[in-house]
């Protein structure tokens, strides 16, 4: 464990020092990710011009969904995505995931933190006091149990939100040219800016059991305005190890299959 | 002519050859019109209302169909301009019989035909999916439609072309053609219809030529616009096409005399 935090505290100043480099790629990606949660916020506006309410949610409880969605793939997207996407479009198939395969590290692990965008952080400013901001102002009572609660299950989710990540790429091993599926979390993320209630049955169990992409979100906002319910918390838990087993039964199998030819 | 016709062909090949790639994106990309199809509809259903800023919940989910369809004539990821000029491939083109910008164009719209042809199935299956809510045009209208949205084409690869090419004297901008890209993309109601806006936001979004690229297309599909306004936002078109287009051969001729080639 330690000789991770290690590595992984020797990448992110690396990756510090090497994006201070590029002042105009740090900016540039700042801006468009406050841009981002600027026009999300606007569509809300739009969506709540109209409705008091959207699936029993108002409209702080949804600004808080979508603030802790964010946090969380901000997160993500600063320590682990570029290192899990290029799993999609580089080190299969030119044949370098070999490296990682032969240091003494878990090369799943390894391959994920590998590339991290440190300044990505910076994101969270903004995002951590809108959603502090937005809980306080959705005039629901929150105490201490929904606090505490909350933490746990939102600290299960960044997990199960790492599984997923690193599910989509997994198919990488099976066909090498298929750079798409490192694009598919930002599509699938934008379900987790919603309360689950919009959905229909059919999606709904598609996007909390099959891929729990909304679970990773939802569930954690839930029992932060609502009561603590058990069987929400043994569900995360739950499936949060499943998908854990899954993923690394998965890219064992594709780490056999794993040729080191590249093209 | 024939070498143009041939260099699309032979684009349209080499980028067959990948359409698992454009499958899985077409497939996934299919998810933003079911998320804004269960969306709105919750929102149509929570007070009662039956329309919001002029809009049905028909035409909101009319809208967000047409838009899908928009999306994959979208040419902003097609054009490698910028990309070849930062890392000096350009100069390959630059030295063949050819026109190089002719050459990016075919290149983007052999992609363009690449996206239509792999998303017809994937149109059914949503038209089936939501039948009940889809307005079709009339006859008029549906060829309005094929007009002003190969107008918008138009439009999209002048306003492209013209960031692509401040490449030359800027240097890499893929970051900063990503941020504007989305930014127009919004402007132009690729997330929401512009009507959705407040008083002064809309008239400020409704100046600009981007809504051309995504509201007004779709709204031509819907049969809302009348004839003599497609008559007249066929010519803003062209004419904000010309302007972008003027634009950038100024840039490029320009860019092409500092243009070193020689590659990062």
């Amino acid at each position: 464990m330690l000789r991770y935090i290690k590595i992984n505290l020797v990448l992110m100043r690396n990756s510090f020092i090497r994006d201070s480099q590029m002042p105009g790629y740090v900016i540039s990606s700042f801006l468009w990710r406050i841009l981002d949660i600027t026009i999300s916020l606007i569509f809300f506006g739009v969506i709540f011009a109209n409705i008091q309410n959207l699936a029993g949610w108002n409209y702080w409880q949804v600004i808080f969904l979508y603030a802790f969605a964010r946090i969380i793939i901000v997160a993500h997207n600063a320590w682990t995505k570029r290192g899990i996407q290029s799993m999609a479009t580089d080190l299969i198939r030119r044949g370098e995931f070999d490296f990682y395969l032969a240091k003494p590290v878990d090369p799943m692990i390894m391959v994920s933190i590998k590339s991290p965008r440190i300044y990505n952080f910076i994101t969270l400013i903004f995002l951590i006091p809108l959603a502090i901001y937005a809980a306080i102002k959705s005039g629901v009572p929150i105490g201490l149990d929904n606090v505490i609660w909350f933490f746990i299950l939102a600290g299960f989710g960044f997990i199960l939100y790492y599984f997923l990540m690193i599910l989509c790429v997994i198919p990488a091993f099976w066909f090498i040219r298929l750079w798409t599926i490192a694009e598919i979390m930002d599509k699938l993320n934008t379900f987790m800016r919603y309360p689950a209630g919009i959905f229909s049955e059919g999606i709904k169990i598609a996007i909390l059991v099959i891929f729990p992409i909304v679970t990773v979100s939802y569930f954690p906002a839930q029992i932060l305005f609502y009561p603590p319910q058990p069987e929400y918390i043994v569900f995360m838990i739950f499936i949060t190890l499943l998908f854990g087993a899954v993923v690394r039964y998965l890219w064992s199998l594709g780490q056999r299959t794993y040729s080191s030819a590249s093209s | 002519m024939k070498k143009y016709l041939s260099y699309f062909y032979v684009s349209f090949r080499e980028f067959f050859t990948y359409k698992a790639d454009y499958l899985v994106g077409i497939i996934f990309s299919l998810i933003y019109f079911f998320i804004y199809f269960s969306l709105w509809k919750a929102v149509f259903a929570s007070n009662g209302q039956t329309d919001i800023g002029n809009y049905t919940l028909a035409n909101t989910i009319t809208y967000y169909f047409v838009i899908s369809f928009i999306f994959r004539l979208d040419v902003t990821d097609f054009i490698y301009l910028s990309n070849e000029i930062w890392n000096g491939t350009f100069t390959n083109k630059l030295v063949k019989p050819w026109n190089a910008v002719y050459c990016y164009l075919l290149i983007a719209l052999s992609q363009v035909a690449i996206e239509i042809l792999l998303y017809i199935p994937f149109a059914i299956f949503i038209f089936i999916f939501a039948a009940s809510y889809i307005i079709l045009p009339t006859l008029t209208m549906a060829l309005c439609f094929i007009v002003t949205i190969l107008l918008g084409i138009f439009l999209s690869f002048a306003i492209n072309f013209c960031l692509h090419a401040l490449t030359f004297r800027l240097g890499d901008q893929e970051g900063n053609i990503n941020l504007v890209s989305f930014i127009i993309s919004f402007l132009a109601g690729s997330i929401f219809p512009l009507t959705f806006l407040p008083g002064a936001l809309k008239t400020f979004f409704m100046a600009l030529p981007f809504r051309y690229l995504f509201d007004f297309p779709a709204n031509v599909f819907m049969n809302k616009v009348p004839l003599n306004e497609v008559l007249i936002g066929w010519v803003q078109i062209l004419g904000w096409g010309i302007l972008f287009w003027l634009i950038f051969a100024i840039i490029y001729k320009k860019g092409l005399k500092i243009y070193s080639g020689t590659g990062r």
